[in-house]
């Protein structure tokens, strides 16, 4: 199972004075299963990019297969393809309108004209997923803090309980406690129930942390696609996009010009704690034995 | 009395049902006493919800205390006759660039508000031109905002409030919504204002790494002040500020854990030379 561009082009405003080229010859396939970060600066592109997922735009040249299937191919049904590929806006909180919890997460499975039963189950199922029990069912959304409020809105995605999970910068404007709890979530529909999730970010910190492929777009196309630790090795080039490495990733630059190996290719807090311990320790052991 | 002072600052608001019937009142700010310098840089950290925002809005007359007084350069703010030199003197600048800004033309936008102190037209010009230069976009002066990034629009909209010449600024999440670059913008003209024309500096974030170079940090739980001291007393504190759950730059973290390990470290490393001049002595 896949969702996969084949030379994506989208132009908006394509014939007028307002032309814009937002995205070029993309060729991307994301697997069933996997945990993606997408990173790019503000106007990069990505945002267009990941509303081609569900059909929410057209591309103007190019094909998006779901499962190999042309989901703008005649007769194709979009309905179901945005089942299958739940897409969570930027601030999904502002699109929390019912005056109960349990309510608002019923909405989407409701609207796909399932059964009351079943509805009912899937968004019992949606919010033990996100961490919020049955006693913030008769809650108003709008009394919730900025961390729950957005796990009702991912639960009401959830509900409809989709292979994909797209989500469009959901850590902005939460404190460390609320980002914490979102991107656990995540983490947790991605190893426990086998979601695929795409995260749009802009935290490199984020990223590192939580995802195992990279996609960074720049100008409209894939400046690079592959893993954390490789994708930040080229934390020069990221710079000049508008980009940068997480911050441990500098620390070990710095630590080498400086004489200490560690490993310069660490994303991660614990992994630069490794490498730092067994770097020092590799040093300690060297002047010993050299008594300096 | 420094710039901005208050004190026993408390701000409630009812909760309500929805006939509109008070269900309990919230005390968002809670006896609050502050004082802060003129040409200080001030952070303020606090999860969501722990009052941060409410008692920024009181500090230019937006919101009146319930109880608690807060003066602006002395000037009590619940005193009407001085809330334009209040707004004046403490500008504020949002989380949002796309609310902020409202003229067509960058310039414009920048010159809306002295324009609306009635400050005669050269005298505007000439504000426009100084405050433009002071955050790096005079060269956007014609364009029209919708072109501009979300680092360059929050430029524009602290332009703005540089025009109207207040001698502090209080800056709500001005980085929230803004990618690592148009943070980095934002940040270093804060600090650029506050050094080199001296202007007060309030800034409320979530991104610890802002504040490793602000003369104080304060942090706010449950509308109280919890911690205030400089960056290095406040982040030596790692435990405590996780349990308030709030984070440290991750340098901070990376020095914290080495320490815990064993490795001789001092307490609160806030830069990346820091910590390799202290592993590599």
């Amino acid at each position: 199972m896949s969702i996969e561009c084949r030379s994506l082009n989208y132009i908006y405003g394509q014939g007028t004075a307002m032309e814009v080229h937002v995205l070029r010859d993309i060729d991307l396939t994301i697997e069933k299963g996997e945990f993606v970060g997408i990173i790019g600066h503000t106007g990069s592109g990505k945002s267009t990019l990941i509303q081609h997922f569900n059909g929410l735009l057209r591309a103007t040249t190019g094909q998006v297969l779901y499962d190999g299937e042309d989901i703008f191919s005649e007769g194709y049904d979009r309905r179901a393809l945005r089942g299958h590929v739940g897409l969570v806006f930027q601030y999904p909180e502002h699109q929390l309108f019912e005056a109960e919890v349990f309510q608002d997460v019923c909405f989407g499975p409701k609207n796909q004209g399932l059964p009351r039963e079943e509805i009912e189950k899937r968004a019992r199922e949606a919010l033990e997923l996100v961490g919020l029990g049955k006693e913030f069912d008769t809650r108003s959304p709008f009394e919730l803090s900025g961390g729950q409020k957005r796990r009702v809105a991912i639960a009401g995605v959830l509900a409809m309980e989709p292979d994909y999970l797209i989500l469009d910068e959901p850590t902005a404007g939460l404190d460390p406690g609320g980002r914490d709890e979102i991107l656990g979530v995540l983490r947790d529909l991605h190893e426990k129930k086998g979601i695929a999730v795409i995260l749009v970010s802009h935290s490199m910190e984020d990223v590192a942390n939580y995802v195992q492929r990279i996609v960074v777009v720049n100008d409209g196309q894939i400046a690079f696609d592959d893993t954390p630790r490789r994708v930040f090795q080229h934390y020069k080039e990221l710079e000049a996009i508008g980009l940068s490495a997480p911050q441990v990733t500098y620390i070990a630059h710095a630590l080498r010009e400086r004489g200490l190996m560690v490993d310069e290719n660490v994303t991660t807090v614990e992994e630069a704690k490794k490498s730092i311990l067994a770097a020092v320790r590799a040093r300690d052991a060297e002047r010993g034995r050299t008594g300096r | 009395m420094g710039i901005v002072k208050t004190a026993k600052l408390i701000y409630e608001y009812a909760r309500r049902d929805e006939d509109n019937r008070v269900i309990e009142p919230v005390r968002a700010v809670d006896r609050v006493d502050l004082d802060i310098q003129e040409g200080e840089f001030v952070a303020i950290l606090g999860r969501n919800g722990s009052g941060k925002s409410t008692m920024a809005k009181q500090l230019n007359a937006l919101l009146y205390p319930t109880e608690g007084t807060v003066w602006i350069e002395g000037m009590d703010t619940t005193e009407e006759k001085y809330l334009w030199d209040i707004r004046q003197t403490a500008g504020m600048v949002f989380q949002n660039p796309d609310n902020q800004i409202i003229a067509t033309v960058v310039e414009e936008d920048v010159g809306f508000g002295p324009e609306n102190m009635g400050v005669p037209p050269k005298e505007i010009w000439k504000r426009v031109d100084e405050s433009l230069q002071a955050v790096g976009m005079t060269a956007y002066r014609k364009m029209s905002p919708n072109h501009l990034s979300g680092g360059q629009k929050q430029r524009v909209a602290i332009a703005g409030v540089m025009a109207m010449k207040p001698r502090c600024i209080i800056l709500d999440e001005p980085t929230a919504m803004l990618d690592p670059n148009g943070r980095k913008e934002v940040i270093r003209t804060v600090r650029e204002l506050n050094r080199e024309e001296g202007i007060t500096v309030l800034l409320i974030t979530h991104y610890m790494e802002e504040t490793v170079e602000a003369d104080r940090i304060i942090v706010m739980d449950a509308g109280h002040v919890e911690m205030t001291g400089t960056p290095r007393e406040i982040f030596s504190q790692v435990e405590r500020l996780k349990e308030l759950k709030l984070d440290v730059p991750q340098v901070t973290e990376l020095a914290y854990e080495c320490k815990r390990e064993g490795l001789n470290m001092p307490d609160g490393i806030l830069t990346v030379q820091e910590l390799v001049d202290a592993l590599c002595q």
